[in-house]
């Protein structure tokens, strides 16, 4: 399959064929539908609740942009609600997630792209099969184990139930395969055994394909709200999303802790994606399309 | 003698093999097969509150289900979400894709901006644009007044607020159908548009004959994705509008997760997880069924 950054010649006759007026009008539409939402936020962020209020209108560019920016409302956010132990939480919780996600789907994937045994591709399917069940099907019987096991409102109780994950093995799996069986030839004659040429032959090679794995295990665990809200009862074990959702349903809404709340967990996420979105892309595209 | 260091090497290799997949495998068993089998016995037993047991009931569950008023509403207004949100983002997302086929600076950065949605957490994304929507700091509603139009209720209307959670859906998951139509555009062989030039085909004719036939796979992959994603429509509910206004953005997924952890009916909640489950998979095998018969054709 043809990568995304390779570029192949007639272009102009897959691409729209549009005039560069047009073109223009149309690029302004997508950056104000796509930016104004995260503009918003940075703005009013650093405004008080005062100014935030007075320029909203009408709409011009002072909505946007704080004429007077402070960090009120952030440190308010960090000081005066557990909005700081819920972000914790998160990061705790995301860096839990990808380590034993990446870790032990690539072991199985390792296993499964080199060890010919019987009943290998039976394996693969019962995996793979996973995948067609709405995870939104099992909660009710999760959220009653961990209750039994007594190990609701805890935080590994948030990662523990996504760590085995069929997308991403099915992607990991896919890129050992790939790897060409001189490699492996050559790490047997020099007596290399299973478990080094899974840990030191192969992974080695699949680097881009993790970090495709672990990026996307991140923004998944990230953004996770139903599971999180249900088994966490216990304030002080939280997490971003939650939190949020509770500042925004309360009766009287405190909007400046909102704006800000949103942005602490947006924006490092989206400056991330700035540097890693080639590996995301990529692994959405590969284990898509093959 | 090669055969003995042969077999104790495999006996070897089979056991490092085992002792790689265990954890994965324990994973799979535990938080995936376990919890289906469950969801599926429990959804014929009765939950009792006071002492938490479930006692077996049969179809009894299934039964209630079948004359539920609210389970038909809530299938009915996530059918019309699906009908909103799906072929809108499916154009979309290929216009999108056409639009920024052309390498180039302008591409990338538009291609990243568009992407962004997808990586802000769902919840964000319906909290910033329930504020965008919102009556008292809306700044929709402010821009429509400022252009002389009468301000709309959007999330609080009966009949826009469907199509305003499909919106904020579109605007969040588009960009992913993009990458894929990009991905299928560019994998498409450049003899077929080199031979349609020398045929003298036109533009449209390319699009039409070739791009878009050749794109079979893509249309089906994002049809089957973005539909599996439409009929499990819940977070911007639960955020924004909690199944209101009267009853208008009342979906399954969130029925379902009402019934069991606000009213604790466990058990009636994972007969409705059984029908959803089964429905999901009937939909995607039917609509692959369709986009392959079209391939064949």
């Amino acid at each position: 399959m043809t990568e995304l950054r390779q570029p192949s010649p007639p272009w102009e006759t897959r691409a729209l064929p549009i005039g560069s007026l047009s073109r223009v009008l149309i690029y302004l539409v997508i950056v104000v539908v796509f930016a104004t939402p995260y503009l918003w936020i940075v703005g009013s962020t650093f405004k008080s609740r005062q100014d935030l209020f007075d320029d909203l209108h009408p709409v011009s560019l002072q909505t946007f942009l704080p004429s007077d920016p402070t960090l009120e409302n952030l440190v308010t956010l960090f000081t005066e609600t557990n909005f700081a132990q819920a972000f914790l939480n998160s990061v705790v919780v995301a860096a839990m997630s990808v380590t034993f996600a990446v870790t032990i789907n690539s072991m199985i994937a390792f296993v499964l792209a080199w060890l010919k045994f019987p009943g290998r591709r039976l394996l693969f399917i019962v995996i793979l099969a996973t995948l067609t069940i709405a995870f939104e099907a099992k909660l009710i019987p999760l959220f009653l184990t961990m209750q039994q096991l007594h190990i609701d409102n805890t935080l590994p109780s948030i990662f523990l139930p996504w760590i085995t994950d069929a997308f991403i093995i099915f992607l990991l799996r896919q890129h050992f395969a790939e790897l060409p069986q001189d490699l492996y030839d050559a790490a047997i004659i020099d007596g290399c055994s299973f478990f080094r040429m899974y840990w030191q032959v192969m992974l080695p090679n699949i680097v881009p394909a993790l970090v495709s794995a672990g990026f996307i295990k991140f923004i998944f665990s990230w953004d996770s709200f139903i599971w999180p809200s249900i088994v966490i009862t216990d304030e002080s074990k939280t997490v971003i999303t939650v939190a949020l959702a509770k500042m925004f349903s309360d009766e009287y809404i405190l909007w400046e802790l909102v704006f800000a709340g949103s942005f602490v967990a947006t924006i490092p996420v989206v400056v991330i994606f700035v540097f890693l979105q080639r590996f995301y892309v990529q692994g959405f595209v590969r284990s898509g399309l093959k | 003698m090669a055969q003995i260091i042969s077999n104790s090497g495999r006996a070897q290799r089979y056991r490092a093999a085992f002792l790689l997949s265990l954890p994965a495998l324990i994973g799979l068993f535990l938080f995936h097969y376990w919890p289906i089998a469950e969801t599926v016995r429990l959804s014929f037993t009765d939950y009792k509150v006071f002492t938490g047991e479930f006692t077996f009931t049969g179809l009894k569950n299934y039964d209630i289900a079948f004359n539920d008023p609210l389970l038909l509403l809530s299938l009915k207004n996530t059918a019309l979400f699906f009908l909103i949100k799906v072929p809108l983002q499916m154009a979309l997302g290929l216009c999108l894709a056409l639009l920024i086929a052309k390498p180039g600076r302008d591409s990338t950065l538009l291609r990243t901006l568009i992407l962004f949605p997808a990586v802000t957490s769902m919840v964000v994304a319906s909290i910033v644009w329930g504020m965008m929507f919102h009556s008292d700091i809306g700044i929709i509603n402010s821009l429509l007044e400022s252009i002389g139009l009468p301000a709309q209720g959007f999330l609080r209307d009966k009949n826009q607020a469907l199509p305003a959670l499909a919106s904020i859906t579109i605007w969040k998951d588009v960009g992913l159908s993009m990458i894929f139509y990009l991905a299928g555009l560019l994998a498409i062989p450049s003899v077929y548009y080199e031979a349609a030039r020398i045929d003298g085909a036109g533009r449209g004719e390319i699009f039409r004959y070739i791009t878009l036939p050749l794109l079979n796979r893509t249309h089906a992959f994002v049809l089957v994705t973005s539909t599996i994603a439409a009929f499990k429509i819940f977070v911007p509910v639960e955020v924004l509008t909690d199944g209101g206004p009267s009853n208008a953005t009342r979906v399954i997924v969130h029925y379902i997760f009402h019934l069991a952890f606000r009213f604790n009916r466990f058990s009636y909640a994972t007969a409705l997880s059984v029908i959803l489950a089964i429905l999901l998979i009937a939909i995607s095998i039917f609509q692959l069924r369709i986009t392959r018969d079209e391939e064949n054709d």
